[in-house]
């Protein structure tokens, strides 16, 4: 099982990236229109194309990053404190803690410089709510999130060994309590009293969230009976894959229409989230399907938290540098959605294999964790 | 190179990357934050392709690679079996 999740950390860095190219394949589409075409920004002429449709249903399957990493992550926390109590497991906790807040506050502050320098500005205060909320690049929030998590493991720990059942029931059902807090706005249904609730279930991540770490730490407390669990029922996943993909797809096109919006991001769907569930148990369960080579994703899943940091800059500074030197290019997005994942994939793998054959690896895990 | 050399090197090489030069044979790698789970990952593929063992998943646990001492110990026993 634990080399099954090195495999799975790999693929949701890929999916990751993918994931996050896509937003920048939407803003080609629908915000830089005018660089290929002579249409006025924001230009919705492609949205119902083929292409859109295709985005989609990558971006479907590509939402699975972050609850594989979570589930990765309570997984490993559970294993590493399996017989550590007290000063013992704080301590472990804060010694990883180490390895993902450093690299994180280096790479968001040479992003908030880069901005600096691209003529941004900012005040104490801005800044101090960037680095807590992992506001120096979109997908930075991820590192609160997963700190609060790591910080709260030492008391979910002991709960997910006696109330496995209980605990994981409740974190599911908080994802869905914030999913509905999105839906409400949309069907007209939310009104002034509840709005300041409403937001803070929107913007607090770990609410959303942490029903996937709970249950990778519930996976590894109760190993035994979580894979007999997915061994005597697995068959039914292949059906239950089938048809959230389908009622995934459906429920996103309903709640985009009801929305207004061009786009919403899947990751806020109700029936996405259980598809998501079926995808993970899906990829522990059946072994031998391997999306992809088994060899790249154990290359990448070990370099996993330096390619995330550096990814999303690359992401940014390739779509900006296309935008100005190729902008014909944008017109293409299955192509310009490729190169941005190969650059947001080699760029930083390329640069940590640098770093660790240069005269600085010894900073390796201070900038890579 | 032995078993005990060559793990010595891959720990200083691929998870200190150079910054320990004096790893002790009875150190407590997880403790000293050395080795994670990813950590235990990347030595159990270069015990498999270096070393010549196969470790079975349920060999997978911290007492097999909480120290050198106790991975070469480890090591020593697939390799007799």
């Amino acid at each position: 099982m634990l080399r099954r999740l090195l495999y799975l950390n790999g693929l949701a860095t890929i999916a990751a990236v993918i994931h996050h190219a896509i937003h920048w394949a939407l803003t080609a589409m629908f915000w830089w229109a005018d660089r290929y075409r002579s249409v006025s920004v924001p230009n919705y002429d492609q949205m119902g194309s083929a292409v859109y449709y295709l985005l989609r249903l990558i971006d479907q399957l590509a939402i699975s990053a972050l609850p594989v990493f979570l589930f990765v992550s309570g997984f490993y926390v559970a294993f590493t404190n399996k017989d550590r109590k007290g000063k013992e497991a704080w301590g472990l906790v804060l010694g990883r803690m180490r390895w993902l807040l450093l690299p994180y506050l280096l790479w968001s502050s040479l992003v908030l410089l880069v901005g600096y320098y691209d003529g941004r500005s900012y005040d104490f205060w801005g800044v101090v709510n960037i680095y807590l909320t992992g506001g120096a690049a979109a997908p930075y929030y991820y590192v609160p999130l997963i700190v609060q998590l790591y910080l709260l493991s030492p008391f979910i720990l002991p709960l997910v060994r006696k109330h496995p059942v209980g605990i994981l029931l409740l974190g599911f059902l908080l994802q869905i309590v914030v999913a509905i807090s999105w839906y409400l706005p949309w069907f007209g249904l939310s009104g002034s009293a509840m709005e300041p609730a409403m937001n803070l279930l929107r913007q607090w991540q770990l609410l959303a969230y942490m029903a996937w770490f709970v249950m990778g730490m519930v996976a590894s407390a109760h190993l035994n009976a979580f894979e007999r669990l997915l061994s005597r029922h697995g068959r039914w996943l292949w059906l239950a894959l089938g048809l959230g993909f389908m009622l995934g797809q459906i429920e996103w096109g309903a709640l985009t229409h009801l929305s207004g919006k061009e786009w919403l991001s899947p990751q806020l769907t109700i029936v996405n989230k259980f598809f998501v569930l079926f995808v993970l148990l899906s990829l522990i369960c059946f072994k031998g399907i391997n999306p992809i080579s088994p060899s790249i994703a154990e290359f990448v899943g070990i370099r996993s938290y330096g390619v995330y940091l550096i990814h999303a800059p690359v992401l940014e500074f390739s779509a900006r540098a296309i935008y100005h030197f190729a902008p014909r290019f944008l017109a293409y997005t299955p192509l310009f959605l490729a190169c941005l994942v190969i650059a947001g994939l080699t760029l930083p793998l390329i640069s940590m294999a640098v770093i660790q054959r240069s005269p600085f690896k010894k900073y390796y895990r201070d900038i890579f964790g | 190179m032995d078993p005990k050399t060559a793990l010595t090197d891959y720990i200083q090489r691929e998870l200190l990357h150079g910054r320990v030069k004096d790893l002790k044979e009875d150190q407590d790698l997880l403790s000293a934050g050395i080795v994670d789970s990813l950590g235990i990952l990347q030595l159990v593929a270069f015990m498999e392709k270096h070393l010549g063992v196969q470790v079975p998943d349920e060999d997978v646990i911290f007492e097999n690679f909480q120290s050198i001492r106790a991975m070469t110990e480890y090591v020593a026993q697939r390799q007799r079996a």
